[in-house]
């Protein structure tokens, strides 16, 4: 796998928390590669560490997290080795991030245009006519109404859906090769998430940017992305086109996570289905497999062995034994 | 914003009340008093008559009123020069040490509050805490013992204290604060001297505020920190130094302002003593003379000064945190 | 319905509920202590207070000297071992005067800081549940005291009313007073917002009741970070008026009346306002560590 084939490749990361109670193995070797123009989603519950890596490829992971190891390929370069200073230069401009929230990701006290020609004075050095304007075209891109009013208005005069507009636009306006979206849909009404994900398609469609897509709503990843990456308590357990993500998925936990979802025919009456157990505690995660305690399938290789993610059919891939012998895969 | 403003009428005129209710609360007789021990029964009588103690308290209040807008703050016991005369005498001396302190104090308690929150838990932060702490518990007046002691005595670089005296040059008067008219009238020998002067008193009444202050400062600066907007701003790739000046400073500086008023409602108090000590030509040593002296006329009339310099303080405070915060100041 | 609420109302239900309470609680204070505990700083603040008290109450067993015994022919003596700290103007021990003003100083702390909690907490409870036409008024009387700043309004006051301790700390309650009632009506209005009164309304609490068991044990917790806090505020506040020559006088050996009497010796004897004053520091920091680590404890939002 030549890492000049794709745009970021990701190997090996291992992020841990040391914290009061002991060291939190949060990512535990978490590899995968995007390529130029793709869109990839990052799905999972709620805390399993699919934000954590889009901060980790940012180097954005604050205190008591710490990246331990593991390389970051983009452009050429490992993320992971640069000085600080050549990682600022990368961030919002060859790699940006759209974040959650908008009413908390935007500062309360500065304008929106402020905010947003901060990224562009930075990283493209534009100053007063042609920076409102550069401004305003960024707005534009983003389908804001009326974005000459909205330049010189605060955060809190604006909607949630204008908010994360502005989110995107702050985003995209350097024209970044990847573009990381981490949940920028979920605090947002469900007829807003549905522009939004429209404007990323279209962003998407008319920049060539990859996208990295971050959430657990699998409803929208099968919108929009290409690929998909099925994540479990650290690890990425399945990796493959959306198509056979829905329709032929591999994981023991992915094909749980989609029998869980609720069906639109399904009966009323009858009991939603659950993932029996609990999440690990990644403090001391239990030995090999991760997902082993909860998996119907488990046997004792995938209790003393922890599978890597391995090719079981064209380019699906999964992190299993038991699917992977099934393959035909040597064990 | 109007309605803050007007706020504090009402309040004021609450001061007056209270400020009559304490003053008729000496325990004795006033007219007897004003008399003097050795008067007769007579004279106490026509004494009380010709200062209206006979009539009611709430009448005696709005003549008191009356005098108080008119400008007119009794008489000293003592002295028997109008109140409100000594009161602005002294005024600008006890107004440019306030200021210079204030000025000490957001000049080393800003900055100091900043450096312990961009280094939490390292060595700046814990020198800047345990200057806050020391400094919080170390009363004044001892301070102001001490430090003459190690400045004057010991050492010798700076004044006992005192506002003039022999050897010392002072400006002509513009506006009383010797520094700002030693710069206006061009002296420079003048503005040493002021200088010098000023500056002990000075730090040691600035030293409880630069605690207050730089405590308030580190903890909002580290809430601000801790924000998901500082986070977004670091994905912008913006530089540490920028985030803590401009990102985070403007959200952090809010609680702070807001502490400014009482800082320097506390500084007032402090002045009291720092100026009795450092033979300070203000209101405080006025006050602290008044009160060995059982001179209760001119300690109503500070306090009710002090009260009001103390609200339109706070009513300044709160304006401009009005302005400064863009969510209040858009709400219409 | 009734078949439910009587199962509720069971006695073996009530004693199981006290008793899961009372571990419930046990379990807390045992996570307290060690939170206390944990801090270093605020375990010496613990045990500075703790000496202090211990020093108020065995002064008269441990103090060498008699506090006002004094001979001129001993005056202003240097530190020494018959004097540990030395002697002041009349010849009074220092060490002895110190360790009883300790007690003096507790004393006028701890009655104001009641004093003050005993007027302010109710009225703010009253601002924040009786109207909006009560509070307002309330506030506005708060707002007349709190125009003062503390120090001037104690001291005209202490002034007014003539000497002696208690007047002193009648002037600190009366000037302290508004800060409690205002912070307890903030906590009220907080509280009162909240989902779970609505409950207990709905299930029948009255209104006093409501108060004392659902509003006033949440609001609690932030009076008594500022009450420790401001023990150490209080007793500087007494000790500068002790200065000034307010309160008691000579020969009570108050910390601050003993720095004033040894004002004008200071630059060459200067241990007769030295130590006194070494003295008040380390009380006021021993009370102020301690009310930092109580805030860690009570008001989660602070810690860092």
């Amino acid at each position: 796998m030549k890492t000049d084939d794709f745009l970021l490749t990701v190997k090996d990361l291992r992020t841990h928390f040391y914290t009061y109670e002991g060291v939190v193995q949060a990512l535990d070797g978490v590899s995968f590669n995007l390529g130029v123009g793709e869109a990839l989603g990052l799905v999972g519950e709620t805390g399993c560490g699919k934000s954590l890596t889009a901060s980790s490829i940012m180097r954005l992971v604050e205190e008591p997290g710490r990246i331990i190891s593991g390389e970051i390929w983009f452009e050429g370069q490992d993320l992971l080795q640069l000085k600080e200073s050549q990682m600022r230069n990368i961030r919002g401009n060859r790699i940006a991030m759209v974040f959650q929230d908008p009413s908390t990701y935007l500062n309360p006290s500065f304008t929106i245009g402020n905010q947003i020609g901060e990224v562009i004075r930075l990283h493209q050095g534009l100053r007063g006519k042609h920076l409102r304007q550069r401004i305003l075209e960024t707005l534009d891109m983003v389908r804001m109404p009326d974005p000459a009013r909205v330049v010189n208005q605060y955060p809190h005069q604006l909607s949630g859906g204008m908010r994360q507009r502005c989110l995107i636009a702050t985003a995209v306006a350097c024209n970044p090769l990847l573009l990381i979206a981490d949940e920028p849909t979920t605090a947002l009404d469900v007829t807003v998430q549905a522009a939004i994900l429209e404007l990323l398609s279209d962003l998407r469609r008319e920049t060539q940017g990859a996208l990295l897509l971050i959430t657990h709503n699998l409803g929208v990843v099968a919108e929009i992305c290409d690929r998909v990456a099925v994540m479990y308590s650290g690890d990425i357990v399945e990796i493959a086109p959306t198509i056979e993500i829905f329709g032929q998925p591999q994981h023991p936990y992915t094909r749980a996570l989609l029998e869980s979802v609720p069906k639109l025919h399904q009966d009323p009456a009858e009991d939603l289905a659950t993932i029996s157990g609990r999440l690990p505690n990644l403090i001391n995660p239990p030995e090999g497999c991760r997902f082993h305690p909860r998996c119907s399938l488990a046997n004792d290789t995938c209790r003393c062995e922890k599978p890597s993610v391995r090719e079981a059919g064209p380019g699906h891939f999964v992190a299993c034994h038991p699917v992977y012998r099934q393959w035909g895969g040597p064990a | 914003m109007a309605k803050r403003v007007l706020q504090v009428i009402p309040v004021l005129l609450g001061v007056t009340v209270l400020t009559f209710a304490i003053a008729h609360s000496v325990p004795g007789d006033p007219a007897r008093a004003i008399a003097g021990i050795y008067a007769t029964e007579e004279t106490v009588e026509v004494i009380r008559a010709k200062w209206g103690l006979d009539k009611p308290l709430p009448e005696q209040y709005l003549v008191y009123l009356g005098h108080l807008l008119r400008g007119d703050l009794g008489a000293s016991i003592q002295s028997r020069r109008p109140v409100a005369d000594d009161i602005m005498d002294r005024l600008p001396a006890t107004l440019e040490l306030s200021l210079f302190a204030l000025l000490l104090m957001v000049v080393v308690g800003i900055p100091m509050g900043m450096i312990a929150a961009r280094w939490r838990n390292r060595l700046p932060d814990h020198v800047a805490r345990l200057f806050v702490i020391l400094g919080g518990a170390i009363p004044s007046f001892w301070l102001a013992l001490v430090a003459q002691l190690v400045f004057f005595s010991w050492l010798g670089w700076l004044p006992f204290g005192g506002r003039t005296g022999a050897g010392i040059v002072t400006p002509e008067t513009v506006s009383g604060l010797y520094v700002l008219d030693s710069i206006l009238t061009l002296n420079g020998t003048a503005l040493v001297h002021s200088l010098r002067q000023l500056l002990l008193p000075g730090m040691v009444l600035a030293l409880a505020g630069t605690t207050s202050i730089t405590r308030m400062t580190r903890a909002s600066m580290l809430e601000v920190l801790r924000q998901d907007y500082i986070k977004a701003a670091r994905a912008k790739g913006v530089s540490g130094r920028t985030i803590v000046l401009k990102h985070a400073f403007k959200n952090a500086m809010i609680p702070t302002i807001t502490v400014l008023g009482l800082l320097f409602g506390s500084m007032l108090g402090g002045a009291f003593v720092v100026e009795w000590i450092f033979a300070w030509p203000g209101i405080g040593t006025l006050a602290a003379n008044s009160i060995t002296n059982l001179d209760y006329t001119v300690i109503m009339g500070i306090s009710i000064v002090i009260a009001i310099v103390y609200s339109i303080a706070n009513l300044l405070v709160d304006v401009s945190y009005m302005v400064l915060n863009p969510k209040v100041r858009y709400e219409k | 319905m009734s078949n439910a609420s009587a199962e509720f109302q069971s006695k073996e239900y009530v004693a199981q509920r006290r008793r899961l309470t009372w571990e419930r609680r046990r379990k807390q204070a045992r996570k307290n202590w060690y939170l206390l505990t944990r801090n270093p700083l605020t375990v010496a603040g613990l045990v500075i207070v703790g000496l202090l008290v211990l020093t108020a109450l065995l002064a008269p067993i441990i103090a060498p000297y008699s506090p006002t015994a004094f001979d001129i022919r001993d005056q202003l003596q240097a530190p020494s071992t018959t004097h540990l700290l030395g002697t002041d103007e009349m010849g009074r021990d220092i060490l002895s005067r110190i360790l009883y003003g300790a007690g003096i100083s507790l004393r006028v702390g701890l009655t104001a800081v009641i004093a003050i909690a005993a007027i302010g907490i109710p009225i703010g409870l009253i601002a924040g549940t009786a109207g909006s036409k009560v509070d307002t008024v309330i506030m506005r009387i708060a707002d007349v005291f709190l125009s003062f700043p503390q120090l001037v309004l104690a001291l005209a006051i202490a002034t007014v009313l003539g000497g002696g301790l208690q007047n002193v700390v009648i002037a600190l309650a009366v000037a302290g007073w508004p800060w409690y009632a205002r912070l307890v009506r903030g906590m009220v209005l907080t509280v009162r917002q909240e989902t779970f009164i609505e409950a207990a309304k709905v299930s029948g609490a009255t209104k006093l009741k409501t108060i004392m068991r659902h509003i006033m044990p949440n609001t609690m917790g932030p009076v008594i970070v500022q009450a420790s806090m401001d023990m150490g505020y209080t007793i500087l506040l007494a000790a500068s008026l002790g200065f000034l020559g307010i309160g008691v006088k000579v020969p009570t050996p108050e910390w601050g009346l003993m720095i004033n009497a040894g004002r004008q010796y200071f630059m060459t004897q200067w241990w007769v306002a030295g130590f006194p004053g070494i003295a008040i520091l380390i009380t006021v920091l021993g009370f102020n560590l301690l009310g930092d680590g109580l805030r860690d404890i009570l008001d989660p939002r602070s810690r860092s």
